[in-house]
């Protein structure tokens, strides 16, 4: 019987929806309109079940969308970055793709049932990259090749070098002949082993159209290599082997300098970093103990002091504790927590010595999900300068080369040779590609210390011209403690009593304001308490059902209702307190920008807030529903939008830079470009001073590798310097690199300092 | 002059041995992780009943 035949993309080999078109998807065209089509057609088709179960091998699914992670090891250069960038508009459904340079893997994601990781992976291994996927938790396998490659490169050059010097110094003869082969003998392995990652990152960059810095590498070395063997077989001394295994092992060795500085620099801290204490007080058994943190086990009674970090999520022991919540709410105001209450890890305690019970530990707490979610992150691809300028500069090598052998062809092949290879091994663009990320790395991390975590690296070109905030009101400017307000009836110590209690389970604002105003009770037992979000709390106390419900009374003041079996008993009203900080920031902010204020509150509310802030009142937008919030966020287009992405996420993705002021919600952290975890909103003037500073410390470190980049060309093509002497020079703009961006602009050292 | 003759293929013998001796270690994991190595002598022996298991 005939197989049924099936029509499978011209590019990747997947079977095809549809009989007309040649390509599965437009990525598909996109690429075989670059490149050709592929050349993988030996292997089979990935067919739905098979995409299938590679996602449920390697897939994590966070809401409406799964994402994987794979590990790639070629992608060397920012041209390539670049290339790959482009994936993103044409394969359907492909989103967040990034790129993280400290583990070499590569992140993505595809909304639910409609993932195709292996049609990607499909698409990836076409263009060399080889991917190897990623359960989720898995690290990558240390890349020992690249070590090996290091090494066994170093000591070959040695052994080059050890038969050339002798042809220097003036051996000649039958010698001289057995040296040159010997060193043959050992450049073979070079030739064909140790430059692999330069000609497949030159390949692949070919295959995208990009000029990479490693074409020039890969052709000199090609050249080279062609032009020793050749003059080796016809009796001649012109040999390069020397100065082309040189060159190879100092670049390898230069680039895995700068690989290793930029992984120490985007290294994110891990909860280790953040609970700070070395070794906690803990009673297991009634035994007391000092243990580290990921030793403490459910059921420990943990003993904390003043200005610890809770490393696990725990019960309240002690009748009352303040602490300090600012990682998850942004507020660095005291909270009072009361005898029972469940407290999350990296809560900071601010009173004197708490007992708490361990509930959960802290590898499975919202906290360590909160630093999980910025290790995955990774840079966003996208194309960016500095891949540009590089080359453009690889492009003015092959030019100069051109115009060298067309102005200069008196000098004869030999010489014309030699400075060409000179030129291409000494003017290589590296530095220039590592200047940016080396920058922004640095930037990260000063933001780190100022309270912010960067998830996207991008930012630091986007806060460059800030010239219109918008802020949410509830939640950012608001949503801090409350007051009673003056008309508020006074309450019984009973009720206050019975207030607390339920209120014992919720950490809304209200219940804090509560707890603050009304300071620590007794508390009665609560059966079946119960937090309903957005409508109040629910517990029986002694067998009476009660009810807290809360609304906004004709006056914008909040309206809290206890209800004894459906019974109104009592009734409190509350003023939201704007803190004086809050107008300090925005005082500070205004400075030479427009503000603007977007709220879902009523209308008359906001407008009122923005008289007493500083808000024009034709920028005071009330009675905005999310998706109209983006909407009027769109019209306004302003560099930044700062939320607290509880009920504005589309806002959040609509605006150029998002910033969440609270890390609480795992979808808000996603849509944010900027998490604050500190809560100073002030703070934000700096993030902006600090995304100039960083421009500075670019651009220094572009024009340092420009300069000896001129120079050095200059030199080469002037035929003053030998391959062997470029080969020598060429780590030089790498180190001056890496010694700038360590030692800084003054800008970024006084940023540093004041934090 | 002629001793070169048996040195230099010698010398390459030596660092062919060297290379291999770096072949070996790379890929059996010496250089997997130089950083908290050092530490590792300060903790407890894994093959010593674990204190902090114990109690629970």
């Amino acid at each position: 019987m005939q197989p049924l035949s099936v029509p499978l993309c011209e590019y990747c080999r997947v079977a095809v929806a549809r009989a007309a078109d040649p390509y599965c998807c437009d990525g598909c065209r996109t690429l075989a309109g670059i490149s050709g089509p592929s050349r993988t057609k030996s292997t089979p088709s990935l067919d739905l079940l098979e995409e299938r179960r590679l996602t449920e091998h390697f897939g994590r699914t966070q809401g409406e969308v799964v994402s994987f992670e794979c590990h790639v090891d070629a992608l060397a250069c920012e041209a390539c970055l670049q290339g790959l960038a482009r994936l993103e508009n044409h394969v359907p459904g492909l989103g967040d793709l990034r790129w993280d340079r400290n583990r070499s893997v590569l992140s993505f994601s595809f909304p639910r049932e409609q993932e195709q990781p292996g049609h990607l992976g499909r698409i990836l291994e076409s263009m060399s990259l080889n991917p190897r996927w990623l359960r989720a938790g898995e690290q990558p396998v240390q890349n020992r090749t690249a070590v090996l490659r290091l090494g066994l490169t170093g000591a070959f050059a040695a052994n080059i070098m050890l038969f050339a010097v002798p042809i220097y110094t003036g051996v000649t003869g039958t010698l001289q002949t057995v040296f040159e082969w010997l060193q043959l003998l050992v450049f073979l392995p070079v030739v064909f082993w140790s430059a692999i990652p330069i000609y497949r990152t030159a390949w692949v960059s070919l295959r995208m159209r990009h000029l990479s810095v490693d074409l020039p590498l890969a052709l000199a070395f090609i050249l080279g290599s062609i032009f020793s063997f050749a003059s080796l077989a016809q009796g001649g001394h012109d040999l390069y082997f020397d100065s082309l295994s040189g060159f190879l092992f100092l670049i390898l060795w230069s680039r895995s300098l700068l690989e290793k500085s930029l992984s120490k620099a985007l290294a994110t801290p891990d909860l280790g970093q953040f609970f700070e204490k070395p070794l906690f007080d803990v009673r297991r058994n009634d035994t007391p103990e000092r243990l580290p943190w990921d030793r403490i086990a459910v059921g420990d009674e943990l003993i904390l002091n003043a200005g610890d970090r809770l490393p696990a999520d725990a019960m309240l022991l002690s009748p009352s504790a303040e602490v300090e919540t600012a990682w998850m709410t942004g507020e660095r105001t005291p909270r009072l927590r009361l005898h029972g209450a469940l407290m999350q890890a990296g809560t900071r305690l601010l009173s004197n010595e708490a007992r708490m019970r361990v509930v959960k530990i802290a590898e499975e707490s919202d906290f360590a999900k909160l630093l999980k979610s910025i290790h995955v992150a990774g840079d966003k691809l996208g194309a960016d300068l500095e891949g540009r300028l590089a080359s453009g500069l690889v492009l003015i090598n092959f030019a100069v080369i051109a115009g060298l052998f067309i102005l200069a062809a008196p000098l004869g092949i030999d010489e014309l040779l030699r400075r060409a290879i000179a030129l291409l091994i000494v003017a290589c663009p590296c530095a220039v590609s590592f200047a940016a990320p080396l920058a922004r790395a640095r930037a990260n991390k000063i933001a780190f210390q100022k309270g912010f975590w960067v998830r996207d690296p991008r930012v630091w070109d986007r806060l460059l011209s800030v010239n219109r905030i918008a802020f949410d009101k509830t939640g950012t400017l608001t949503g801090g403690l409350m007051r009673l307000s003056s008309d508020s009836p006074l309450i019984d110590a009973h009720w206050k009593r019975v207030i607390l209690s339920l209120e014992n389970v919720s950490r809304h604002p209200i219940a804090e304001s509560l707890r603050r105003l009304w300071g620590p009770h007794e508390l009665f037992e609560v059966a079946d308490a119960q937090e309903i979000p957005g409508v109040g709390v629910d517990g029986r106390i002694m067998g009476v059902q009660y009810q807290i419900r809360g609304g906004t009374d004709e006056g914008g003041r909040i309206r809290l209702d206890l209800l004894r079996e459906n019974v109104r008993v009592v009734e409190i009203r509350l003023q939201d307190d704007h803190q004086a900080r809050v107008s300090e920031a925005l005082d500070t902010l205004k400075r030479g920008r427009e503000l603007y204020l977007l709220s879902g509150d009523r209308s008359a509310r906001v407008q009122a807030f923005a008289k007493v802030h500083g808000f024009t009142s034709e920028n005071a937008y009330g009675d905005l529903d999310p998706a109209r919030k983006a909407e009027v966020l769109r019209q306004i287009a302003p560099d930044v939008y700062v939320g607290d992405g509880t009920n504005d996420l589309p806002a959040m993705k609509a605006a150029p830079v998002a910033v969440a002021v609270k890390a609480a919600a795992l979808e808000a952290q996603a849509a944010a470009d900027l998490v604050m975890f500190n809560g100073e909103l002030i703070r934000l003037e700096e993030i902006f001073a600090l995304a100039k500073a960083t421009r500075t410390l670019n651009r220094r470190n572009l024009i340092f590798a420009l300069i000896y980049n001129v120079l050095a060309g200059i030199a080469a093509v002037s035929g003053w310097i030998h391959p062997l002497a470029a080969a020598l020079l060429m780590p030089v703009s790498s180190l001056l690199l890496l010694a700038s961006t360590t030692w800084g602009t003054t800008a970024l050292r006084k940023l540093e300092g004041r934090s | 002059m002629s001793i070169i003759f048996l040195l230099a293929p010698m010398a390459l013998i030596l660092s062919g041995l060297f290379m291999l001796a770096f072949f070996w270690a790379t890929k059996s994991g010496q250089w997997d992780d130089l950083d908290l190595t050092p530490r590792k002598i300060l903790e407890d022996q894994p093959s010593e009943k674990d204190p902090y298991e114990s109690t629970n």
